[in-house]
């Protein structure tokens, strides 16, 4: 069975932050045990985040890949530059990528992959069937249930719906210790989106890898 | 004139060879070898058992319908990739509460290496004829019967059974996968079709036969040098010694094993 964790984040994963405020944005890529530690001017990833120059300019969304080089975590491309309201998405393409976490600092405060605290979003593709409850790792009340289902693999027919159905996402929107919705009925291999929107730090953990 | 002759019918040397195959129990054998395109690591048991005992002169132990006990356990390694197709995750779009939309991207799944472990026993009825061969070893003297060419194992049936057991294996071990989903069954068809019955036979053969090919039973042991008591004092222990031994098969009446000593004190 598989496993869902935003504190170590894979290749059916994807984590996204949107920044708001103008400035200089410095971040690094690590593991879960490197997340605690102080963000710096020396982290090498940046996001230059400019002011918006026309108001009702639609925000856009940056895509940042993910890779490994010998035992350091790389960003491509390392440095960015976006306008106010962006998203920038980080995702890894190698399944080699055991965990990662995105951490930064900025203008508009931290950010962290690992505890989602504002306008943040975490991804994951379910890939194989079951019942998957999630908590918050980091102590937090929240908590929800995804069941995955399986579809006959003898049904052709079956298999160019399933096929369809891996375009649509499910949306849970956490506000503070809201969950809505709270439990979400997916295929295998769809893709639930987490859009936490003010949080005071959680994670998205799979119950399993917390003992619970 | 042999000093000793002893002779055994067909029912006391069925006795015989069926404490023999006892005594000889289980054997254990481990490799490795050809699955099809994939190499397979493999250990196997097996022990003989039964059979109907028929005494051909001069120099033949016929045993009929004996029972070959075996279980076999398999691992192989198979890279799907290599009959799933390339598939992607497409890519999802969806609004969010404080964003216009967000989308993540093409997601490709790498189709692992997965070891299918398969464990299969079954039963082989099987014939051999074996020939006679009393010799001095150390300082017993035995009677084997030692099998006769490589006898024929009928093995298209187990492997008949160990490619549907291999198609289970598999289907459990697929099930693991992440995105599998629709190719599932399409997966299980394609490893067993590419390994198939020849497969499961050009791997069986080899691992088989060597526990019947050379196939020894010992139906008889003495020590060369035993010792003797009177049956009253003040007559000595007398050490007798086994010159030599011969069997053969005779047939008169009723055919019968026949052994014959000669002893020296």
């Amino acid at each position: 069975m598989d496993t869902l964790d935003s504190r170590s984040l894979r290749y059916i994963d994807c984590f996204a932050q949107k920044f708001a405020t103008p400035g200089h944005v410095h971040y690094r890529i690590t593991t879960l045990a490197g997340a605690c530690l102080p963000v710096g001017d020396e982290d090498e990833f940046t996001i230059e985040v400019k002011a918006r120059s026309v108001d009702n300019q639609e925000s856009q969304q940056q895509n940042v890949q993910v890779r490994r080089e010998g035992n350091k975590f790389v960003a491509d491309p390392p440095r960015l530059e976006i306008r106010a309201g962006d998203m920038v998405l980080w995702n890894t393409p190698d399944p080699g990528i055991t965990g990662y976490v995105v951490v930064g600092e900025g203008a508009g405060g931290k950010f962290d992959s690992s505890a989602l605290r504002s306008e943040a979003v975490f991804t994951h593709a379910f890939g194989t069937p079951g019942e998957y409850k999630w908590v918050d790792a980091n102590k937090g009340k929240i908590s929800g249930l995804i069941h995955v289902g399986s579809l006959d693999p003898k049904d052709k027919e079956q298999c160019q719906k399933w096929l369809a159905t891996l375009e649509q996402g499910s949306l849970i929107s956490i506000v503070g210790d809201s969950v809505n919705p709270e439990k979400v009925e997916i295929l295998t291999g769809q893709t639930v989106f987490w859009a936490v929107q003010k949080a005071p730090g959680i994670s998205i953990t799979d119950s399993r890898l917390v003992g619970e | 004139m042999p000093d000793i002759i002893a002779a055994a019918d067909e029912t006391a040397a069925s006795n015989l060879v069926h404490a023999a195959e006892t005594t000889l129990g289980t054997v254990t054998k481990t490799g490795s070898g050809s699955l099809g395109p994939f190499t397979a690591i493999w250990n196997a048991s097996a022990s003989i058992s039964g059979g109907m005992i028929d005494l051909i002169a001069p120099n033949v132990v016929r045993i009929a319908n004996s029972q070959f006990n075996y279980s076999l356990g398999l691992n192989f390694s198979f890279d799907l990739s290599t009959i799933l197709p390339d598939f992607c995750l497409p890519q999802v779009c969806i609004p969010i509460p404080f964003d216009g939309k967000l989308c993540t991207p093409k997601i490709c799944v790498n189709w692992p290496t997965i070891t299918i472990p398969v464990s299969h026993s079954g039963v082989i009825n099987f014939t051999a004829d074996f020939s006679l061969n009393p010799h001095l070893s150390g300082p017993d003297w035995l009677i084997d019967i030692v099998v006769v060419g490589i006898p024929f194992l009928q093995i298209g049936p187990a492997a008949a059974a160990i490619l549907a057991a291999i198609g289970v294996a598999a289907s459990l071990a697929l099930l693991a996968i992440p995105f599998i989903g629709p190719f599932l069954a399409a997966a299980v068809v394609g490893i067993t079709a590419v390994i198939g019955i020849a497969g499961v036979t050009g791997l069986l053969g080899p691992i088989l036969t060597p526990f019947v090919s050379g196939l020894t039973f010992t139906i008889y042991k003495q020590p060369k040098l035993f010792q003797v008591l009177p049956p009253a004092l003040p007559d000595p222990a007398v050490n007798i010694n086994l010159d030599a031994i011969t069997a053969v098969v005779a047939s008169s009446d009723e055919d019968e094993l026949v052994i014959s000593v000669d002893i020296s004190a």
